[in-house]
């Protein structure tokens, strides 16, 4: 079976890599070029955090991000990528306290299971770097990260070739499967960019062992943890298509939230600011579907690295109805 | 028994700048959980004029492109707001760019002060509304509830005025009555609308009820468990608060005065009763 795949970001090389496994001759087609990627997953904080999306997301991206939970270790593993699934931590300064209050209420009966309060002793038992900081917070057992970067360079050489600084039209591809994983650059109809910033630091005074978010009106800022004391602050989130630079707002919103978290962030070191693209269709859900005989898997949002695994195995079963009534057809 | 005719909850029209209107709840269209549910909860609000901010959407390279679109699609009168502006000069440029963009002179004119409460700028709303008037702007002025700032907006030609009830995003309801209850006399032919702090269907029913002529709302429709069924419950507040309004409400009294007379109620009627 020959594929082609439009678009080399984590849906493009994740489905090559399942598709190449099982014996097909994968091509991926990117835009962008290696040296400089553009795609949202290079840019992402990479949490895997079902129950903190829970409140503001459909429960569909609930239950797929609970089946990528089960599905993301072996595949890391095998892949030797770094990854952590040791819960996650809510907190908020003490006007903020109602937030923390009203996202356990939004958790809803299911939810809430997943969810379990702490006060001031129970923060520092479990995040020593945020032993005294905060008087009350949530964690959420069933949560992680992976190293976005890690896995993305992974897959490279195993997800079939890449083909860099090729943009091209799924509908001019010729083989068995064509795959369109484009996101934003897609320019499919309803499709919008999100646009995410998210600043990459060496903080060697905030030694985290788990995602943490802090809760404010007005931001949601969160810090991931990345091997050799790395830590992803994230993420703008805004109602805009535009890929220019991180702005100064941006950045001090940021910079100044982890400050609020940890006074240690002061002493890090800027490795990089990010911005990402979040491809989104209005409900915010992704969508895998047949168009004029190419596969479009598009609209993972915020969500790519959360739900990635489930949304493969549908486009593998997707795939395989097609493969399987053809092959029966020419065979 | 045949019910009495009921009330339209839509009692009278309105106008803005000239514009006539139904509903008298504005409603702003960030920080909804998607889209999709934005676009339902407008619908069941029954709103009429949605307000959006441009400033972080890179709107110099129409970044924010097809979220417009989106809103614009809603068939709502778009109100564009200059959010995260800190100067008169910032902000008029911004409002320059969003008349280019979405062809209307109306703006939403926000000068923040202080961040952290996002307590509008007085000195520099004032010079705002002096230059974006002269330019043939519709300004909705943006305002604390000093009666001083809102007469100089009045005076300096902008029709619509927007005190606020609290803090943005506080949902504290009206935290100064006395504030907006004076602005309401002193100022009885501006259109004044309370823009900000509301959290409750009863705060924005309260607002109409003192004779404010309308009320904007973000955060406690779009912050809600359920969007769609709070900017429901808005527009019925909104409703039944003007309507209220326009009743005219009976006098207030100390002691209680029953509706019938009690001379000459026997005791133990009295007494179960």
């Amino acid at each position: 079976m020959r594929v082609e795949i439009a678009g080399a970001g984590l849906m493009g090389r994740m489905i090559g890599w399942r598709l190449a496994e099982g014996g097909a001759d994968v091509t991926l087609h990117e835009r962008a070029s290696r040296e400089a990627p553009e795609s949202a997953a290079h840019a992402a904080a990479a949490m895997l955090a079902p129950v903190s999306e829970y409140p503001d997301a459909d429960p569909a991206v609930f239950e797929m991000g609970k089946r990528s939970l089960e599905l993301w270790p072996p595949l890391l593993d095998a892949l030797d990528v770094p990854y952590s699934i040791d819960g996650s931590l809510l907190v908020a300064h003490g006007p903020d306290g109602p937030l923390l209050d009203k996202f356990h209420r939004s958790l809803g009966v299911e939810g809430a299971t997943e969810a379990r309060w702490l006060d001031g002793d129970g923060i520092g038992a479990l995040e020593p770097a945020l032993a005294g900081r905060f008087q009350r917070g949530l964690y959420l057992p069933n949560e992680g990260w992976l190293d976005n970067r890690a896995l993305l360079d992974a897959l490279e050489p195993r997800c079939g070739e890449i083909r860099y600084r090729d943009a091209v039209d799924p509908h001019g591809l010729r083989a068995d499967i064509v795959i369109d994983c484009r996101g934003v650059g897609a320019g499919l109809e309803g499709l919008r960019g999100v646009r995410g910033e998210a600043i990459r630091v060496r903080a060697p005074e905030v030694e985290l062992a788990r995602p943490v978010r802090l809760m404010h009106p007005r931001y949601q800022l969160y810090a991931a943890p990345r091997p050799g004391g790395e830590v992803v602050i994230g993420a703008t989130q805004i109602e805009s298509g535009s890929l220019q630079g991180v702005t100064v707002r941006s950045a001090l919103e940021l910079l100044s939230a982890a400050f609020a978290l940890h006074a240690g962030f002061a002493e890090a070191e800027i490795l990089e600011l990010c911005v990402g693209l979040r491809p989104a269709f209005e409900d915010n859900l992704p969508r895998i579907e047949w168009h004029g005989g190419v596969l479009r898997v598009n609209g993972l949002y915020r969500h790519g690295f959360l739900i990635a695994p489930a949304l493969v195995e549908h486009v593998v079963a997707e795939i395989e109805k097609i493969w399987t009534s053809s092959a029966t057809a020419t065979g | 028994m045949s019910e009495a005719p009921i009330a339209p909850t839509v009692p009278d029209g309105w106008s803005l700048y000239g514009e006539p209107l139904k509903s008298r709840l504005l409603l702003g269209t960030a920080r909804y959980p998607s889209l999709a549910v934005m676009t339902e909860a407008v619908a069941a609000s029954g709103a009429e004029v949605l307000t959006l901010g441009l400033r972080r959407q890179s709107p110099e390279k129409l970044g924010g492109g097809s979220v417009w679109d989106h809103i614009a699609k809603l068939g709502c009168r778009l109100l564009p707001n200059t959010a995260g502006c800190h100067t008169a000069r910032e902000a008029v440029t911004l409002a320059r760019m969003s008349r280019e963009i979405f062809g209307t002179s109306w703006i939403k004119l926000e000068v923040t002060g202080d961040d952290y409460n996002l307590q509008p700028d007085p000195y520099e709303l004032i010079e705002a509304t002096r230059e974006l008037v002269k330019a043939d702007f519709k300004v909705f002025a943006y305002t604390t509830d000093d009666l001083v700032v809102c007469t100089r907006l009045r005076d300096l030609g902008c029709e619509v005025i927007m005190p606020w009830g609290a803090p943005i995003g506080t949902g504290k309801g009206v935290t100064d009555p006395y504030a907006l209850e004076t602005l309401r006399a002193r100022l009885p032919d501006a259109v004044l609308i309370v823009d900000a702090g509301l959290g409750l269907p009863s705060h924005a029913a309260r607002v109409l009820e003192m004779g404010f002529d309308g009320v904007l709302l973000n955060t406690a429709v779009a912050r809600a468990d359920d969007p769609v069924r709070m900017a429901a419950a808005f527009g019925k507040a909104v409703a039944a608060g003007r309507l209220a309004f326009e009743a005219g409400a009976m006098a207030e009294s100390e002691t209680a005065q029953p509706s019938t007379p009690v001379v000459g109620t026997p005791f133990w009627q009295s007494e179960s009763g």
